[in-house]
């Protein structure tokens, strides 16, 4: 009896989380895919919505300007993440340490933040106006230097880790057989990291054609897909368009996942055993002095956006009353107060520790538990499929799916469903985090416990959660960090009393009060920064301990 | 075999950050010798080998080639042929261009090119393999494209590093031998790190022993077994006991290798021999064609082991006691 349970336990386990997985991911895209063909009135249509859409003149230049913005801001991404990550991997410029923190920057700030920054730097009354020429920073322009500023993170991080993967002994051992500098960049540098350039590329690509902060802010007449989608959902409560521009965001993702099978494939062959050697960065004063330029002014453009923000908040009214204080850190002429902070946070701590433990144990179950392949299979097929919804799509995915009457959970308006619906829409990097620590991890320990006739659950938790308590921290992080940022997902679900900071930020911005929107990502970016010092220096302590 | 000096170390150090990993280290290495540098993982040896092909530049003193100071110079200067452990083939080439990278410059056009390839897949019995990918061989395969790559532009230093570690025992001890004739074939002067004992006395003209970060003996192999310099020799090259004999006056310690200790009937007529001792067998191993026994010696207090080849099979059995010879000639001992 009992070793029949144990042989049922883990696929029960699984399916149960796949049954919850349904209603998250699965339904809402179906419902999504499902309105394209329905009318305002919900009355079925056919393909009228997609042919309305390319005869609207509107949005078919949607189309062409999300793309035109989106390539183009792809493009310098790319090229200026690429520089930066092999500045810091593969020079000896001073302080690679700090410009790696110091690009990461964005990635704690609310997204609407790269806008808000831009906008007191180059906007109509802004400092460094005289920077653009005349050209005006509301449209096309504005839109890309925010979308860089957006994705530079990412693609960063990337690059980094790929370029750091590569195996150190192939530089020496090209040095060995008389190839120089350039040569070794040409054909190690480069071919090595082929694969990390392209998935920087589609991970630029598709967080840029879906986000929403930066046209919001700086788009002005100029409409891409994801301002077009806000206006006829929110504007015209026109769903059948709305989702039509929805499918049209998902297409970039349609094609990244087949990509992504070829590249995996050809990247198999360049995952050689890693060896970790001493080796020395050649001096090479040239390299050295166009990475250092390039590096330096980037992280410095990253610094002055950011930091414009900061202190902006501490001002009266930029730029016309610089009386420094405190008064739009206290929100008192806000109707919602403080209230939305709090939400944020309680959305982010739900979302962190409900998030961790399902996407761990849904890890550890397909990962180790040897459930039916075809099981841990689906699982982990379906956990992949997030990560290329843009947020906009999954939130209107979410009310497709829950705001009816006949809806399968009445969970609409509800903090709940911010929850899940935020906890999906970043579960793919946490799922991928855990599965890959627990790969990790040696292949027997359940074997060990079984054979000392210790049961699974005590394995689990006594050997299992203690070796990757710094990814659970750091699946935590992520998550939390995310919640109190993100825009595009909960864009569609906050109102009322489930109003978010980020969500705020918008609204505040709208009206015209730049200075409690400052002050409010810095409060977001404080919460979120402070959450950072202290992993550094639980990682550091932890260092210095073994 | 010419026996002018071919290549000098002269008092290198390195130190990383503030660890010291080499501490002035000198050696001198013959023209076509083959020296294998033997060590415990961590002594340096690696630091020492890749200072001499440049990939490291050392915190001080001097590597000299035929003469000149080269310490300075960098690894593509210095034309040497390098293997590693880990191989560091190009994943992105195939096994003909990760041959041909070295070969460069102006004496290198097309046509010599291939032929040289041609000439390497042939001496290495790769002809098969000219258009796969790294990924696709086995170790033994990858090894001897590594090898390939190393000798295609002719160098006149060939540097080891742990080539052989990553293979299977079978497999590691063919691409020894084989490794052994190309060297005499080629007759390139070849320094190869190692930390296997068995593979360094196998292959070397000559051993340098080394242990944190300093040379503790060089010599030929038979030299290094027969009389280490140093404790730390005796014990890292072979198996040897540390003992002190009973009935000894001085109280000193004294090495005796495994095999040299004779095992014997227990007679009288033995125990009148010198440093002859009653002994009890403690323990019996079979190795394969050698036999292994603990035994206790009649102070109850001493414990030795011995190797023994496989005959008189009935002496070896579990509590019989029997007589232990330490022949004075191959005791060792060190002050």
């Amino acid at each position: 009896m009992r070793q029949l349970l144990r042989k049922i336990l883990p696929h029960m386990l699984l399916i149960i989380l796949l049954s919850v997985l349904y209603p998250a991911i699965i339904r809402p895209l179906y419902e999504l895919i499902q309105r394209s063909l329905y009318d305002k009135d919900e009355v079925y249509i056919g393909l009228l919505n997609f042919i309305n859409f390319f005869d609207t003149p509107g949005l078919s230049a949607a189309v062409k300007n999300s793309f035109f913005v989106t390539t183009l801001s792809t493009i310098i991404t790319v090229i200026l993440a690429f520089f930066l990550a092999y500045s810091v991997t593969h020079t000896r410029i001073w302080g690679k340490k700090i410009i790696s923190s110091l690009v990461m920057l964005p990635l704690f700030a609310p997204s609407l933040l790269p806008g808000i920054g831009l906008v007191y730097l180059f906007g109509t009354q802004g400092f460094f106006k005289f920077l653009l020429g005349g050209h005006e920073l509301y449209g096309p322009l504005g839109i890309i230097l925010g979308l860089v500023i957006f994705a530079l993170p990412h693609a960063t991080l990337l690059l980094i880790t790929s370029l750091r993967g590569i195996n150190q002994q192939l530089y020496q051992a090209a040095s060995a057989l008389g190839a120089g500098e350039l040569r070794k960049f040409i054909t190690i540098t480069i071919p090595n990291a082929r694969y990390g350039i392209i998935s920087a590329i589609f991970v630029s690509f598709t967080l840029s054609l879906g986000n929403f902060g930066v046209p919001k802010v700086l788009g002005g007449t100029y409409y891409v897909l994801a301002t077009e989608l806000y206006a006829q959902v929110i504007g015209q409560l026109n769903f059948g368009v709305g989702a039509v521009i929805s499918l049209f965001l998902l297409l970039p993702t349609c094609i990244t996942l087949l990509l992504n099978i070829w590249v995996r494939k050809a990247q198999d062959r360049l995952s050689a055993k890693k060896t970790v050697s001493h080796s020395e960065i050649r001096f090479s004063p040239l390299r050295d002095a166009v990475c250092a330029l390039i590096a330096y002014s980037v992280t410095i453009c990253l610094v002055a956006v950011v930091g414009v923000v900061v202190l902006a908040s501490f001002m009266g009214f930029w730029p016309y009353d610089y009386s420094f204080g405190l008064t739009n850190y206290s929100f008192e002429d806000m109707a919602f107060g403080f209230s939305p902070l709090i939400n944020s946070m309680k959305l982010a701590v739900s979302v962190a520790f409900f998030g961790t433990a399902f996407m761990f144990v849904g890890a550890y179950l397909s990962e180790r538990m040897y459930p039916s392949a075809l099981l841990s299979k689906i699982y982990r097929s379906i956990m992949l499929i997030p990560l290329g919804i843009p947020g906009m799509v999954l939130g209107l995915a979410y009310i497709f799916a829950f705001n009816r009457p006949e809806a399968m959970l009445p969970l609409y308006g509800t903090f709940i469903l911010l929850v899940i619906n935020t906890i999906v829409h970043f579960s793919t990097v946490a799922h991928l985090t855990c599965s890959d620590s627990l790969s990790h991890l040696d292949r027997n320990y359940e074997h060990v416990g079984r054979t000392l006739n210790v049961s699974p659950i005590v394995t689990f938790f006594k050997v299992i959660v203690p070796s990757c308590k710094m990814t659970l921290f750091d699946v935590f992080l992520y998550l939390f960090i995310n919640a109190m940022t993100t825009l595009s997902a909960v864009v569609f679900l906050s109102a009322g009393d489930s109003m978010l900071a980020s969500v705020m930020v918008m609204n505040v911005y709208n009206t015209g009060s730049l200075g409690y929107a400052a002050a409010m990502c810095s409060y977001i970016m404080l919460i979120t920064g402070f959450l950072t010092c202290v992993r550094v220096m639980i990682r550091e302590n932890k260092k210095g301990s073994i | 075999m010419p026996s002018e000096t071919y290549l000098e170390l002269q008092d290198i150090s390195k130190t990383y950050a503030s660890k010291t990993v080499l501490h002035k280290t000198s050696i001198s290495i013959n023209q076509g010798e083959f020296v294998c540098c033997l060590g415990p993982s961590g002594c340096g040896k690696s630091t020492m080998l890749n200072s001499i092909s440049g990939i490291i530049t050392p915190s001080s003193g001097k590597v000299l080639l035929q003469g000149k100071d080269i310490t300075f110079l960098p690894p593509e200067k210095r034309k040497c042929g390098v293997v590693f452990q880990s191989y560091a083939l190009f994943p992105n080439l195939t096994v003909a261009q990760n041959i041909a990278y070295g070969l460069r410059g102006k004496e290198w056009n097309k046509k010599n090119i291939l032929n040289r390839v041609f000439e390497l897949l042939t001496l290495m019995n790769l002809e098969s393999y000219e258009k796969k990918y790294p990924s696709n061989l086995s170790g033994g395969e990858q090894q001897r494209v590594a090898l390939a790559r190393a000798l295609a532009p002719r160098p006149s230093l060939l540097l080891l590093d742990e080539p052989l570690a990553a293979l299977d025992a079978k497999i590691r001890m063919r691409l020894g031998e084989e490794l052994r004739r190309l060297q005499q074939q080629l007759g390139i002067t070849t320094i190869m790190v190692t930390h296997d004992q068995q593979e360094a006395l196998d292959l070397a003209n000559r051993i340098i022993v080394m242990n944190q970060g300093q040379v503790e003996q060089v010599g030929t192999p038979e030299e290094i077994y027969q009389s280490p310099k140093t404790k730390f020799v005796a014990q890292f090259v072979g198996n040897i006991n540390f003992i002190i004999p009973p009935n000894s006056q001085n109280k000193k310690e004294i090495a005796i290798r495994y095999e040299d200790v004779r095992l014997n009937y227990l007679t009288e007529l033995r125990l009148q021999e010198e440093g002859t001792f009653v002994a009890r067998i403690e323990e019996i191993r079979y190795l394969g064609n050698t036999i292994r026994v603990r035994l206790l010696l009649q102070d109850h207090i001493t414990e030795i082991y011995a190797d023994c080849i496989r005959s008189n099979r009935d002496l070896y059995t579990l509590n019989n006691l029997v007589s232990v010879n330490l022949p004075r000639a191959s005791w060792q001992s060190w002050e």
